[in-house]
């Protein structure tokens, strides 16, 4: 019994000791959800650029059905294909810089996952029905020298105990070692972000996506009335070795779906635009959400509830969503 | 050296040539020149704003060798985490089953 008692006391001990080191379980379940938050962030800022280059080609068939000249004509069906081949890899260029993000927040998950805790519960508690089962065959052979039984779950219970904390001094230290690299870094991606996406609210800067965005609505009203009003057609006529060349001016009678179609680029320009400044709320909120991270995990606190700037950034993130299931 | 046209000019300009399309004075042999300026513009259009996008993906992706570099670093701690569990699991495994193995030869 002696013996089992040192080994208890080893366990308790360590438990102590190893605490200083530790992140409280709330600390843990943060920046876990701070990486469930940012994960799949990749796919907004993408998503902008992609509604947009498709609204783009499509009025530009609205121009090119309004030009009456075949050669022209098909030269302008042309030119939207060759917009829309350059321009098909951006979003992926775009996706490629944010999932180094998502990335990121993934590693963050894998770092503060419990499934290494679980693996290891476990095999302790077969190790306590193992325990148990020598006790009380021990207990048969010699009935003057009865072991307390129930000692094999209450050792199991130890080592989890032990391993739990081991696992999770070993979590802290990988954790107190990245956000605070990942901070730097977070600070500049986010700013970079900001910047693509125009975060400066200045509609005269012509390199922006706010202006990119405000334009296409201007040219999606210039080619659709070019649409609507068509052009002339050339007609000549001959008549008694007299000719009379001339034009017809056609109106075109536009059909519901024409219109459905116009009414949907202009919702989409609408949607983009507002996604485009829920993104920057969004990556504001990740920035301040990081920040926060960092310097909770600094200190030895057990936290009643997530950051306010986590949860921001979770009701941003949920904006975002709903966005993007609106537009087409 | 010319400098780039903003996208609101050349918007100004294709709403004049397409009002010009349509205007039934406008002589025959201008009509080509219109088509054509139209087609023009529209590249113009397009160009600009293919370079525009490519300017601000540039602008993303800064500093995402950073970034790459300590998710390389995650993935390593990732891997020493899963090891040590793995560690601690065989030897809490192995003590069970030499108490298992000891229980029946008792």
């Amino acid at each position: 019994m002696k013996q089992v008692r040192l080994f208890l006391s080893a366990f308790i001990l360590s438990y102590v000791l190893s605490g200083c080191a530790t992140l409280t379980k709330s600390q843990l379940n943060e920046v876990n959800a701070f990486g469930q938050l940012t994960c799949n962030f990749s796919a907004f800022p993408g998503t902008i650029v992609s509604t947009y280059n498709h609204i783009h080609q499509q009025q530009e068939i609205y121009r090119a059905n309004s030009l009456a000249d075949p050669a022209a004509h098909f030269a302008a069906i042309k030119q939207a294909n060759d917009f829309l081949r350059i321009t098909k890899p951006y979003p992926q260029k775009i996706d490629l810089s944010l999932k180094i993000i998502d990335e990121y927040a993934q590693g963050l998950i894998l770092l503060t996952d419990t499934k290494h805790r679980k693996l290891f519960d476990t095999a302790a508690i077969k190790f306590g029905t193992n325990l148990e089962h020598l006790v009380t065959t021990y207990n048969k052979i010699d009935a003057s020298a009865q072991l307390p039984s129930g000692i094999g779950s209450a050792v199991a219970a130890v080592i989890m105990l032990g391993g739990d904390v081991y696992i999770r001094s070993k979590q802290a230290e990988d954790i107190k070692q990245v956000v605070p690299l990942g901070d730097v870094i977070i600070e500049k991606m986010t700013n970079n972000l900001l910047e693509f996406l125009g975060a400066k609210d200045d509609p005269q800067n012509t390199k922006s996506l706010q202006y990119l965005i405000s334009q296409e609505k201007e040219s999606v009203e210039n080619n659709y009335r070019a649409y609507l009003g068509l052009n002339r057609d050339v007609v000549s006529i001959n008549k008694d070795k007299d000719n009379y060349p001339g034009f017809i001016k056609h109106e075109r009678f536009a059909s519901i779906a024409d219109d459905r179609d116009c009414l949907q680029m202009l919702q989409d320009l609408d949607g983009i635009e507002v996604l485009r400044v829920q993104c920057i709320d969004a990556v504001t909120g990740l920035r301040k959400a990081h920040a926060k991270l960092l310097k909770d995990i600094q200190e030895k606190i057990t936290l009643k509830q997530y950051a306010q700037e986590i949860q921001d950034y979770s009701a941003q993130v949920k904006n975002i969503y709903a966005t993007i299931g609106a537009i087409k | 050296m010319p400098t780039t046209p903003t996208l609101a000019q050349v918007n100004d300009a294709m709403a004049a040539v397409n009002a010009a399309l349509q205007d039934m004075n406008v002589p025959e042999n201008f009509e080509d020149a219109l088509n054509e300026l139209s087609n023009t513009l529209q590249g113009v259009q397009d160009a600009i704003i293919e370079q525009t996008e490519q300017a601000l993906i540039n602008t993303l992706a800064a500093d995402n060798a950073e970034l790459q570099a300590l998710n390389q670093k995650i993935k390593d701690l990732c891997n020493d985490l899963d090891q040590t569990t793995a560690t601690i699991k065989n030897v809490s495994t192995t003590v069970g089953t030499i108490a298992s193995i000891i229980g029946a030869l008792v």
